[in-house]
């Protein structure tokens, strides 16, 4: 990194070939640059997922018509939604600005583990190219965003498994970025600022991260299941075996509701620093929001059954889920009567901002009530599943949050580039957005109340009024697309003038308006005073005329700039590839298991592609770890005792535990009504009580191995890793041993517990070797002389890690063998 | 419990008074849109539904809270942003926090609706979701991409009991439980001016109840993504007054496919549809198929017992005279005439089974003809006719509009 010796670095870098600056963003550890390569990427996939739309309302302008017909819909509609939602409204609020105006907010110079962050961008790219390869490989999946069970793993649809791959790889990414914000907020705030003294976006981002890490199993387990009844005819959800596809509603949906919070916490925080900065006054209730920020986290995971009333779950079930939904309401409104409040009594500059925060209020509002009236059940049996539910959840999204991403774009576009976008255009992009949405979205209500189921690809003429709104819909349609080109347009022509802006242009009162516009990669060249009386320091210092202490840029060191984390994700994507549209065996749903040698030509080079990429990422991988973070040794300072690493860990285990939780629980159940019923030939208990043994040891032997080299014991230490890593070896050999040896006895096809059983002991399998490979890192770094007395390398999270996967190894010998 | 009894203390005409507000959110649309025709009106506004009855009453409150949400919220919103724009509002703005006896109030009002409102969800419930006992019981099968609606107290006496593909008929003033299943992937049932919907799960069976006073043939359809055809997953429900109704269901049960004349069209089509022509490896229909009364006994297509009475083809998709145009081009390539139609084609083109392309059988076009006319003559005696004199719901082009 040269960066800290050349104090204006956006000066040379706007003469850089594009290469040059493709290999800065794939190398770079800068918060700022993986924030603006989220919302870059964001952006585009907010344009192919809208031109997506387009094409689907053109298709339904008017009866009968033959653009889109049958399944060419239906996977243009899972492209649309599943862009929309994976690869725009989730990345943009929480990982985009996220990224970018967390650490600023919070003074410091980056996130907890800037490496990992990289690496999560990219796995997040990653899994959006791995989704448009579909288009080359018979098509996107058309089985809808939700891929039900059974539709998923029908034989006519295509995609569904690079979708599932696809989902699991952004969900990693997604789960490693949540867990990285957390440990920043938690470890890595400017001296003085308590959690109470932060922005109100930093809270939103925290209850968002913490929201993504407890929930996100839940889509995983689903995708997961599904991807192995597709590879391997491994079901928890078969019919025929005694498995429930509801099951698969309730892991989706465990997820994909909390999803929808995903997609507003970031959004409400936005919303809040807009209406401060552009009233001039401190916000309404700061503490209350944030009360109901948590409340909404809360809340949100009690409420995903309402997805599924139509189902027909148990009337309790229905009624318990009502209510909790119902609630959602008055955190929900909380905000809006504080977002109001903190407008009322100041003086409001009326720009574009302003206009996208109060067009969002209004729109939310008729989104919040048509909400409400979902939750009340006997409505929603009428309503579920029609358009109705189309206006609603883009009434909340589309113009509601998605108006506040772009609120945030027109926000902090000075402080992100230095420049302004024009306020003529963005005027216009606001009110064609505005005129756009109502025209498309509000008739959708009515044709919801007139009968018209949503996901269809063409109606009847005839049906009274359906040809009309369809036709206004699309109308709508069109006007959003004309607003999406101003958009566009406002970028680039803002792009192309030269930086004027200054630090702090709205006359905003949080710390990123002390950094330069756009701010310089060590973000500040200046100390904040450490005292935060309120979350406005800005406000609070100038008040009492504290002033910034100046900081020699030369003095800040930032952490180096590495290919390797990139190269992994890349190994990783390749790996994606492979998992997709090749296998390990030759097995398809429909045909059963063939020989290889029978298998098409890309089924043969994805597999090879996949053995390849095995290799290729243990390489990345280990030359990640091998290199050190900071090129100069720098003194860490964290406001933890623990460092990093063990913080990210710590958090990212919520979602592990999650996971497992999910599929767990989906286990017992289908065990406790009798429909997975080990067969009379099972895994013995003897081998899995020595395996028990071998794994309960290694985990002391690496405790003792980390006090060893905490003592400074290091011959001792790097002993007690290989040791460790035997352990887990032998354990391995004979859980493959055991596998082996039921997969032959019994088919997993035929039997429920079974198949149960290979899904979830199998997973711990996997989590063995991820274990395993996360302690050869230390080990590695050890034997390479990176480890010293006060450099930890990886070693406290991989032993973090490796007790969890014990911890879990106990439960599935309870589950498992003595159940 | 019944559920004509929610609709409690508005008397016998209540319902058809009710109609009020289906018409007025049709005149609402059709004031929003300039439309004037249409062949059915298809709402969750036809208040001769119980369901949606008990639906309304429960939602007056929760309209009137958002109205009063609406417009207090909205007033409050643009009044603060006009009063205190820039432009307006030259004061210093005054740096307070927030008010914690408004945030209380702002908290406990929000938090009474939902009390309220959750009251009202749970009696809606206890009085819709119990089946009543003395409802009519109807069996609904789903499959990609068509229904069969089948009637499990109705033994034919020609062996197995009564069903019907694709029109489902029902009788008037008394709840129907219909019992909802899949045979493939997941669907939905959902006439929406009968009652809600209920899913249609593979491996579970849910009971859901639906209702109407009035007779006439309503519009259903499939309301849960279930592959390429899912927009053509539709359905009528036609309900009778209960004398028409049992005495469909009597001549139903009684029926037996007719004998066709020797030498006739409809014989050498009947031997097609039972044999299917082996040498141009042409399937043969009964294998799919099941026909009351004769050998075909089929379970993966619908059942055509009562093909000629039907008025739709296709699963709703075609309807009156279209669906007599169609019969022809449909038999001769279903799948190329309904996208995902697992129907094979029997013009040697080609169509998609568990994502392996197959080549389908040939038939002559006389052949072809020679089984439509088979099919055509499966008719219910002429008193069972359901179609016969049934209007059709929100036909503005009189009792004897729409798809008759």
């Amino acid at each position: 990194m040269t960066v800290q010796h050349a104090p204006q670095p956006q000066v040379t870098s706007a003469r850089r070939g594009a290469w040059e600056v493709i290999k800065d963003y794939m190398m770079t550890t800068d918060h700022k640059k993986i924030g603006l390569l989220y919302i870059l990427v964001s952006i585009i996939a907010f344009g192919v997922a809208g031109l997506m739309a387009v094409a689907l309302r053109l298709q339904l302008a008017l009866p009968d018509q033959g653009l889109l017909v049958g399944n060419t819909y239906n996977e243009v509609l899972t492209g649309h939604a599943a862009i929309m939602l994976f690869f725009f409204l989730i990345p943009i609020g929480l990982f985009g600005f996220g990224n970018f105006f967390l650490p600023l907010q919070l003074g410091v110079r980056d996130v907890a583990l800037p490496r990992v962050n990289t690496f999560a961008v990219w796995l997040f790219i990653a899994s959006l190219i791995l989704i448009l390869t579909g288009l080359f490989q018979g098509g996107l999946p058309g089985v809808g965003w939700t891929f039900y069970y059974p539709l998923s793993v029908d034989g006519n649809q295509t995609g569904v498994s690079v979708f599932m791959v696809a989902v699991i790889l952004n969900g990693i990414g997604s789960l490693l970025g949540s867990a990285n914000f957390a440990a920043t907020i938690v470890n890595m705030r400017a001296p003085g600022m308590s959690l109470w003294k932060m922005p109100i976006f930093c809270w939103s981002i925290f209850a968002t991260s913490l929201l993504q890490l407890i929930s996100l199993g839940g889509l995983t387990a689903a995708a997961l299941v599904t991807y192995l009844e597709l590879k391997l005819g491994l079901s928890m959800f078969n019919p025929g075996i005694g498995g429930t596809p509801i099951l698969m509603t309730q892991f989706f949906w465990f997820y994909s509701h909390p999803a929808v919070y995903v997609m507003l916490l970031p959004y409400l925080g936005i919303a809040a620093e807009i209406a401060s900065t552009m009233a001039r006054k401190p916000l309404f209730g700061y503490r209350v929001m944030v009360y109901s920020l948590l409340g909404i986290v809360l809340v949100s995971l009690l409420v995903w059954a309402h997805h599924i009333f139509a189902i027909g779950l148990p009337e309790g079930w229905q009624i318990a889920f009502a209510i909790a939904t119902l609630v959602v309401a008055v955190p929900t409104g909380v905000k809006i009567f504080n977002l109001i409040g903190t407008l009322w009594g100041g003086r409001i500059i009326m720009k574009t901002p302003t206009y996208w925060l109060v067009g969002f209020i209004f729109n939310f509002l008729i989104g919040g009530i048509t909400g409400v009236s979902l939750g009340m059940v006997p409505f929603d049996y009428q309503v579920t599943n029609s358009y109705y539910i189309v206006a609603h959840f883009h009434n909340v999204m589309m113009f509601g949050t998605a108006f506040l991403a772009m609120g945030g774009l027109y926000y902090w576009w000075p402080k992100m580039t230095g420049r302004f976008l024009n306020e003529r255009l963005g005027m216009w992009h606001f009110w064609l957005f505005m005129v756009g949405s109502w025209l498309t979205f509000l008739p959708q209500y009515i044709l919801g109340l007139l009968g018209m189921p949503r996901r269809y690809y063409t109606y009847p003429a005839g049906n009274f009024a359906w040809t009309e709104l369809n036709f206004i819909s699309t109308i709508g349609a069109l006007v959003l697309l004309a607003g999406g080109l101003v958009m566009v347009w406002n970028f680039l022509q803002s792009l192309r003038k030269p930086i004027t802006a200054s630090n702090n242009p709205w006359g905003g009162f949080t710390l990123e308006w002390t950094a330069a516009s756009p701010p310089a990669a060590y973000n500040f060249a200046h100390e904040f005073p450490t005292t935060f009386p309120t979350e406005r320091p800005l406000y609070d210092w100038e008040k009492s005329g504290q002033t910034l202490t100046p900081v020699d840029p030369k003095s800040i060191h930032l952490p180096q700039d590495s290919i390797w984390p990139f190269m992994t994700a890349l190994a990783l994507l390749l790996m994606g590839y492979g998992l997709s549209y090749g296998w390990f065996t030759n097995y398809t749903p429909a045909g059963g298991l063939e020989a290889f040698a029978d298998a098409s030509l890309n089924f043969q080079i994805a597999t090879v592609i996949l053995y390849l990429s095995i290799p290729f990422f243990l390489y990345s991988l280990f030359k990640w770890a091998g290199t050190r973070e900071y090129a100069v040794p720098v003194e860490h300072h964290h406001l933890t005792k623990y460092d990093n690493g063990f913080m990210g860990m710590a958090w990212f285990i919520i979602s592990e535990i999650s996971l497992f939780g999910v599929l767990i629980a989906g286990f017992v159940y289908l065990r406790l009504i009798g429909a997975a019923e080990p067969p009379p030939l099972r895994p013995n208990i003897w081998l899995a009580a020595v395996n028990t043994l071998i794994l309960v040891s290694s985990s002391f032997v690496i405790h003792k191995a980390e006090q060893d080299h905490h003592k400074g014991r290091f011959t001792w230490f790097r002993l007690g890793l290989l040791i460790t890593l035997i352990l887990g070896a032998v354990f391995m050999i004979f859980q493959v041993y055991e596998f082996a040896l039921f997969g032959v006895e019994s088919d997993w096809k035929q039997n429920l517990w079974q198949a149960c059983f290979f899904i979830i002991v199998g997973l711990h399998g996997l989590h063995i070797l991820i274990g395993g490979t996360g302690i050869a890192l230390p080990y590695y770094q050890a034997l390479t002389g990176k480890m010293d007395k006060y450099n930890h390398g990886s070693l406290t999270a991989a032993s973090l890690y490796w007790h969890l996967v014990d911890v879990v190894w106990l439960l599935i010998l309870a589950l498992f063998y003595m159940w | 419990m019944n559920t004509n009894q929610s609709g409690r203390a508005r008397g016998p005409g209540g319902g058809r008074a009710l109609f009020a507000r289906g018409a007025l959110l049709a005149a609402g649309a059709a004031l929003l849109t300039g439309c004037q025709e249409s062949s059915q009106l298809v709402t969750l506004g036809d208040m001769s539904s119980a369901f949606n009855r008990e639906i309304f009453w429960m939602s007056v409150w929760a309209i009137a809270f958002s109205i009063i949400i609406f417009i207090g919220v909205s007033y409050a919103l643009f009044a603060t942003v006009r009063r205190f724009r820039e432009e307006n509002n030259s004061a210093e703005p005054a740096q307070f926090h927030g008010n914690n006896r408004l945030e209380v109030v702002l908290v406990a009002v929000p938090v009474l609706i939902v009390i309220v409102l959750s009251v009202l969800t749970v009696r809606s419930m206890a009085r819709l979701n119990p089946t009543p006992e003395n409802a009519t019981s109807v069996t609904a099968l789903s499959r990609q991409f068509w229904w069969n609606f089948s009637y499990p107290t109705a033994t034919a006496a020609a062996g197995g009991v009564v069903t019907n593909g694709n029109e489902m008929v029902m009788p008037t003033r008394n709840p129907v439980a219909v019992t909802i299943t899949s045979g493939d992937v997941m669907h939905a049932f959902w006439a929406p001016n009968l009652g809600g919907q209920r899913n249609a799960t593979p491996g579970t069976e849910k009971t859901w109840q639906i209702d109407t006073d009035r007779p006439g043939a309503y519009q259903g359809n499939c309301s849960m993504l279930c592959g390429a055809s899912h927009a053509n997953m539709r359905f009528k429900v036609i309900a009778l007054e209960p004398e028409r109704y049992n005495a469909f269901l009597q001549a139903a049960a009684a029926y037996r496919a007719p004998t066709p004349e020797p030498g006739s069209a409809e014989e050498r089509g009947y031997t097609l549809f039972l044999q299917g022509k082996p040498s141009t490896g042409a399937l043969s229909c009964a294998a799919c198929h099941r026909v009351q009364g004769t050998p075909a006994n089929g379970a993966a297509g619908p059942d055509l017992s009562f093909f000629g009475t039907r008025r739709t083809l296709g699963a709703g998709m075609w309807e009156g005279e279209q669906a007599e145009e169609m019969l022809i081009p449909w038999l001769a390539n279903s799948p190329g005439v309904k996208p995902g139609s697992l129907m094979p084609p029997y013009n040697g083109a080609t169509y998609q089974v568990n994502g392996q392309v197959q080549k389908g059988g040939v038939l002559t076009e006389q052949e072809l003809s020679d089984i439509a006319a088979y099919l055509r003559s499966l008719r219910l005696p002429e008193e069972a006719d359901y179609w016969r004199d049934t209007p059709v719901i929100g036909s503005t082009e009189g009792p004897q509009g729409g798809t008759q």
